[in-house]
């Protein structure tokens, strides 16, 4: 299920307003903003792994994507910009 | 498919738009040998006495390189992450277009229709009404395709340059567009080829 991160019905940012131990029921309630990386939409945040997972190296995820090198470094450029947003 | 001809940038990775540049620019080389024409001007291809393979190859090269480094010294100056191999193989890739109005319009059959209409333009016959009716619908033809080949080059180089460059801004296409104009204009005026 894709985790919803903007509302479905105004398209406003999500806030986590209650965490539930799975162990001993626990619930805490408060105002949790998502962190940075939760706040990326779902292919933002495989871009992000399969970044980490290719050690940093762009040449290598654009090979195993089919892409060229610029389209990679562009990508990654923008989400910088994105995340520097928030 | 033809999002491969629309955009092959973001379709291919590095090695394989290398590798299809590098066989368009040996086919350029090839067909320029063969079918004796020169590229004297970055969108220019003119028919010229018959000149051996090295000097074909140098003559094509000039286009490729001067090119290259004029768009890459372009990008590095608005984008300091721009690659020179990322621009030399959008240069390679843009040749395309000339590589198919070559194969179109500067083959022996074409040659054999299009032939009597420059002979007449040389002739003083500006109204061409020595040459044949067919000769001349295969004219306008020829016309629009060159036409349609140069609006096809400009696509492929802009696309290609904005992604090397990351540039999202307007005037950079205009810029593009005029440097590779004056660039042609100015190969044409200082002609260094062989």
């Amino acid at each position: 299920m894709k985790f919803p991160i903007h509302c479905p019905a105004c398209d406003t940012e999500m806030a986590v307003v209650k965490l539930s131990c799975s162990s001993c029921h626990t619930e805490v309630s408060g105002k949790f903003n998502f962190p940075a990386l939760m706040r990326l939409e779902p292919e933002e945040q495989e871009f992000v792994l399969e970044f980490l997972l290719n050690s940093g190296s762009l040449k290598e995820m654009a090979n195993k994507m089919g892409k060229s090198y610029p389209t990679v470094r562009n990508k990654l450029d923008e989400l910088i910009e994105k995340l520097k947003s928030f | 498919m033809i999002n491969l001809f629309i955009n092959p940038f973001e379709q291919l990775t590095d090695r394989q738009l290398l590798s299809y540049g590098l066989l368009i620019f040996a086919a350029m080389v090839l067909l320029g040998w063969q079918w004796e024409f020169v590229a004297d001007g970055i969108v220019q291809l003119h028919h010229a006495p018959a000149k051996p393979l090295w000097k074909v190859l140098i003559n094509q090269s000039i286009n490729l390189f001067s090119l290259s480094l004029l768009m890459f010294l372009f990008g590095k100056l608005s984008y300091a992450k721009t690659r020179f191999i990322d621009v030399f193989n959008v240069v390679l890739i843009a040749n395309f277009t000339q590589l198919l109005v070559v194969l179109v319009l500067l083959n022996p059959w074409t040659n054999h229709i299009l032939l009597p209409v420059e002979k007449a333009i040389l002739e003083g016959d500006i109204l061409l009404k020595s040459v044949p009716k067919q000769n001349l619908i295969v004219l306008g033809i020829a016309g629009f395709f060159a036409i349609g080949m140069l609006y096809y080059f400009f696509h492929l180089l802009v696309l290609g340059m904005k992604l090397a460059m990351n540039s999202k801004k307007v005037y950079q296409v205009i810029l593009i567009v005029l440097l590779t104009l004056l660039l042609d204009s100015l190969l044409k005026f200082t002609n260094p080829y062989l």
